[in-house]
Order: C-alpha cells, then structure tokens, then sequence
C-alpha cells in the first residue's frame, strides 16, 4: 500500500495540531513525503462536493425509507420552536435508537439551556414516568462535579416520555481521548474521575445501568477536561431490556449497548442487578479505553444471534488487554500512535496491573469484582504511585519489585550504604589480619634474634 | 431440465470457475458493454438525465437483463461490476468524443464532476480530462483506482465495493478519500488549453 495514501488518511481522522504531531512522526525528515500529502490534504478541503459520493441518490432513498420506517415506530417527530412543556426545542444534538436528544431552552422557573431527551414510541409512557418518578428522589439527591444532572421528566403531546438533564457541551471520552492522542497515564486520570462519580451514585442509591463511552462525555473548564457522566436513571426508567427487537430493528446506537453488558444483565430474568454491574461496565470502558478495543467485539457478537451473544456475555473469558494488543495486528499500531508510543512500549504499560485491574472487573462472578467504584479507583491511583495493586498476585517478588520501583531513590541509597558498610568491614578485616600477620613476623623476628643471642653467648662460652 | 439450459451467456461466463479473473472481465465486457450502453443510450436521450443517468440505476439495469433476478454468489457478481464499470468508463469517454469539443465558456476548469450524470452531460474536454488523469491514477496507485471504478463507475456502495474488493470498508473508505483529493489535485493541475 502506497505510504503517502496511509499517511493522508491516518491524517484525516487528527485536526489541527494533532494533525501537524501526526505529520512530523510519520513523514520525519522526508519533506517531499510532507509536502506530498499536504498538498493532498489541501485537495481534500477544497474538493467540496467533487466525485461527492456517487450513491447519494440510493443512499438518500433507502434513508428516507429507513426514515419513514423509524417515523412509523417513532411517531410525529418534533421540530425546532416547538414547546415541549415548559421547554422550547432549539436544535437537534443527536439521534439513536433510544429517540433523540434536543438542545431546548427553559423559560421557567429559571432560564437556561437544557437537553431534551425524546424517547421512542413503542414503550409504555406511563410504566416510564412512574419508574422515573420512583427514583427521583434519589436523582435528585446526586451531587457530583463529573455527573450531569437529570432536571426533570414529562410527556410529550404525542403521548412520548422525555428527561431533561443539564446540558452538557463535549464530547464522548473515547473520541476526546483519541483526538487529543493522551496518553495512558492521562486517560487513567480521566477514569479515576468516572470512577468518583459512579461510587457517588452508588452511594445515593442509583446504579447507572448502561455505562458505555457515550454516556460519558468530557467537557472543557478552563482548558481542564472534566468527565461527565449523563443519563443516569434512564436505562432504569425506560427499562432497556436488550431483547431480540431492540438489538436488531434499532438504530446502531443501540446496537453499541452489547459489548458493555454484563453477564448478569446477560441473564434472561434480567431483574439481579446491583451496583456491581457498573463495576463490570467501568471495566469494558477502561480497557476499551487503554486498548481501543472492547473486551468482545461488537460486530462479532451481533453476527452471532442473540442467545450465542448471550452465551458468550455469560461464559466466555476475554483476552487480557495486553494480549488483545498483539492480537491486533495493523489496528494496534493505530491504537499505539493514538496514545503516543509504539505497540511494544503500551504493551509493556499493560501488562501486569492493568491487566489485573481490568480482568477483576469483567470477572463473570460479581463477588470477584471490586466491590465498589471507589475500589477500583483507589487501585488505579496504587498502580499511578507504584504501589502494589489488590487486583495483582500477592507474591513476594511482585511486592519487592514494587517497593523498589516505589523507593527507587531509598533503595539506591540503602544499597550503597550496605556496599559501604561490606567493603568497609572487608577492608578492616583485611588490616587487621595484616597487622596479626605483621606482629607475628616481628615476634619471630625477635624470637630468631633471642635465639641467635643466645647461641653467640653460648659460642663465647665455650671459647 | 430447463434450469441450466436457460442460462444467460452472461451468467454462465460469471458462474465459470475454470476462468480466471481477469479472463472472465475480459469475457463479460463486451456483452456487459453492448447492454450497458443500450440503456444508458434511453437515459441520455430523455429530457432530465440527471434524474435517470444514476450509475447504480444503470448498471443494475444492465444486470438485469443479462443476467435476470437469479442468486449469484458476490465472488462472481464482483466481476460483472468491474465489467460493468470499465463499460460504463468507454461509454462516457465515446459519448464525450461524439459530441465533438464543445467550446468552453470560462477560463476556469469547473470541477463539478459529481456523477457519471455530470460525466455524461458536462463539458467533453473536462470528461476527457477526467479520464486521462483517472488513467494515471491507475499507474500511480492502482489501488485507489480500483475503488475509483467500482464507486463511481459502477455506482457500488462502499460496503459492496469492500466486498468485491475483498477489504474491509474502512479501507474503502480510506482509499477513497485519498482517491478523491488525488483527482481533484490532477484535475486543477491540469494545464489550460489553448
């Protein structure tokens, strides 16, 4: 495959100054390369609607036949101006298989922005609010800088139920941390913060049930970026039982929801949920995260029919993060660069702990998860400072090699001490056994001279 | 009995295993172009061909008749649409030509090439310009090239071009786009004739 076309389409999916980084690695020195695929680039931006895409004249038919299909289910759609209750509709934010989710403006009690999440026809409106109403006090009692607020809940004139939640202005955490190329040290700050906000759920008695990189956005304060987890409440309210139907007929946005479920959600009662469930769903999201993968692939499950994807949920052990990396091939190059080292250096970052960590939450026994989000998050934080994780072997070479790692300074120190000491002790004994050695040559010396004068004395004796 | 016996030239030449590739392209041209052009000869000749001269509405016509609504395994559709997309390549480059060189308006190269439609009706020394630097993207990068044909030609789907291709459709994709910004740098490299 031709270098230039590689470089160009990697260059793609970077802007700005990710961009120009992307650039300087992969061309180096070579500036024709550079200038090859700049002026391409360049090409690119000004092509507009050039060779366009040749089948938008299908595409634009079967779409608006999909689309009069989803209107069916879906009902009237809304429309910008329109007054939902209280809030007036602004503009469209996006769109999935739940329904869709509307910038709209509050004019009262107080005047601010909010989002508006539509959901479907299909489902029983009344069922929705009356589990939503049930768990309001509990949403209401969640305060948490890295949570986004659900304000409140209604019905729309159509007969469909929709949540209000603070509007939040970012995007999903996989992209932000793919664009931005962070690092894994940096990701794993970012996690942590998730982690904070799901154990304050937990705390306030609301499991959020359908944790996945899209519900999890990151938002810039002065230049910080700030986790932020939405739609907590709803995957409860809407009771988003993964059936046959939903999985298959929606749109894929739903279709992303298998690959973060766990195994009890797997289950075909469905009902066992418990906070742990997150655990396990905080578990895909890290290692997709880390990896750029998730534990199993989404396309695979959903090739497979429903209850083998179920099976595989339940039953089967995914790879460790480390050892998906090497399974990777070309994408892990890829997944390598977006986190600014080679596939050796984030293998090397993986193995050990974070394998650990990660493989504790996506046990398939909740009792041999981590019991809570703080938990993991402390573990992490133990992995970032070098301490040895409760996720990892409790062998005696893994704890030495931590504490080293950890007091690498005090260790170096104590080990010249010790070098010091041995040598001094070898030096004195040394001295000292020369010294005997000495004095017993002397004392032989003076005994060999006694005799000699003895013996002269004698000699003169007999003369 | 009559099941076999009625078999099309055309679908026994695509469901012949002893051939190799580019022997059964070779073989389906001719017929795929005689078919093709008939059609797109009907299309040009209404009024609103930017409404009927759609590749894929085309090239699916074609198929059609030569080959009827029978099962056929991908493997040997693709080689049908690689036919279909050179045809459909000489059919535009001969309507061009037969037009004769249609004066120019501007100075500018207008670069409004969103179609075969656009191929078909716009200005002939753009069309042939067109493909004189589509023919050296062939020899430059002959992989860009091929989803080139298979896209714009023959009208296919990224995800149906993936398929005959045999890639995955981000690497469609990825060709394409490089294929696209390539053309389109050709295309206002071109030198202005006189």
């Amino acid at each position: 495959m031709s270098r230039p076309m590689d470089i160009f389409a990697m260059a793609l999916d970077f802007e700005g100054d990710a961009r120009a980084v992307w650039l300087d690695r992969a061309c180096g020195d070579d500036a024709a390369l550079r200038a090859e695929v700049e002026s391409l680039l360049e090409a690119h931006d000004a092509a507009g609607a050039f060779l366009g895409d040749p089948t938008h004249v299908m595409d634009a038919e079967s779409s608006k036949e999909s689309a009069r299909q989803t209107h069916r289910h879906a009902g009237p759609s809304e429309q910008s101006g329109q007054m939902i209750g209280r809030y007036k509709l602004l503009q469209p934010i996006g769109e999935g298989g739940f329904g869709s989710v509307w910038m709209a403006e509050q004019k009262e009690p107080v005047k601010r922005r909010v989002a508006l999440k539509i959901i479907k026809l299909g489902m029983d409106t009344k069922q929705v609010i009356a589990r939503f109403e049930a768990e309001r006090q509990a949403l209401a009692m969640m305060d948490h800088p890295n949570i986004a607020k659900v304000l409140d809940a209604g019905t729309t004139e159509s007969g469909r139920p929709f949540f209000v939640m603070e509007l939040i202005n970012g995007v999903p955490i996989l992209e932000y941390c793919d664009t931005r190329r962070l690092a894994t040290r940096a990701r794993l700050d970012l996690f942590i913060k998730v982690c904070n906000a799901i154990q304050h759920a937990h705390q306030k008695g609301v499991i959020h049930r359908d944790i996945k990189p899209g519900n999890v956005m990151i938002t810039l304060h002065d230049g910080v970026p700030v986790p932020k987890v939405i739609d907590f409440g709803i995957a409860k309210a809407t009771n988003q039982e993964l059936t046959d139907k939903t999985l298959f007929t929606q749109h894929q946005q739903m279709i992303g929801t298998p690959a973060y479920m766990s195994p009890e959600q797997a289950e075909m009662s469905g009902l066992d949920i418990d906070t742990r469930s997150d655990i396990y769903s905080l578990g895909v999201l890290l290692y997709e995260l880390l990896t750029g993968t998730t534990p199993f692939n989404s396309e695979e499950l959903m090739s497979k029919g429903y209850a083998e994807m179920m099976r595989i949920i339940r039953e089967t052990e995914p790879d460790r993060p480390s050892t998906r990396l090497y399974t990777l091939g070309d994408r892990a190059t890829r997944t390598a660069q977006q986190r600014c080292v080679d596939v050796r250096e984030l293998g090397l970052v993986l193995r050990g702990d974070l394998d650990w960590i990660i493989m504790k939450c996506l046990e398939k026994d909740r009792s041999r998860r981590y019991d809570t989000a703080n938990g993991l998050a402390v573990d992490i934080q133990r992995h970032l400072d070098d301490e040895p994780v409760t996720a990892g072997p409790p062998g005696a070479s893994y704890r030495l090699g931590k504490f080293v790692k950890r007091n690498r300074a005090g260790v170096i120190a104590a080990a010249l001490v010790a070098t010091a000491l041995l040598l001094g002790i070898a030096g004195t004994t040394g001295g000292m056994l020369w010294a005997l050695d000495q004095k017993t040559r002397a004392e032989r010396a003076e005994q060999d001279q006694a005799r000699e004068l003895t013996r002269a004395t004698e000699v003169k004796r007999l003369i | 009995m009559e099941g076999e016996s009625v078999h099309s030239p055309t679908l026994s030449i695509l469901l012949d295993q002893s051939q190799s590739d580019a022997g059964r392209v070779a073989k389906l041209l001719p017929l795929v172009y005689d078919q093709l052009r008939s059609v797109a000869q009907r299309a040009l000749a209404t009024e609103r061909p930017d409404h009927t001269l759609q590749a894929t509405a085309l090239v699916h016509e074609a198929y059609l008749r030569l080959v009827g609504d029978r099962a056929v395994p991908w493997s040997s559709k693709a080689h049908f649409y690689v036919a279909a997309a050179e045809a459909m390549r000489r059919i535009l480059i001969d309507h061009a030509r037969s037009r004769g060189r249609v004066k120019r308006g501007g100075d500018r190269v207008k670069l409004s090439l969103t179609s075969v439609a656009d191929l078909a009706t716009g200005d002939s020394s753009e069309i042939l310009g067109f493909d004189e630097v589509f023919r050296r993207l062939e020899t430059e990068v002959p992989e860009a090239a091929a989803v080139v044909r298979l896209r714009f030609y023959a009208g296919l789907t990224t995800d149906q071009t993936a398929e005959a291709l045999d890639v995955s459709s981000n690497t469609v994709d990825r060709r394409w786009s490089f294929a696209r910004a390539w053309l389109f740098r050709a295309m206002q490299e071109r030198p202005e004739e006189g």
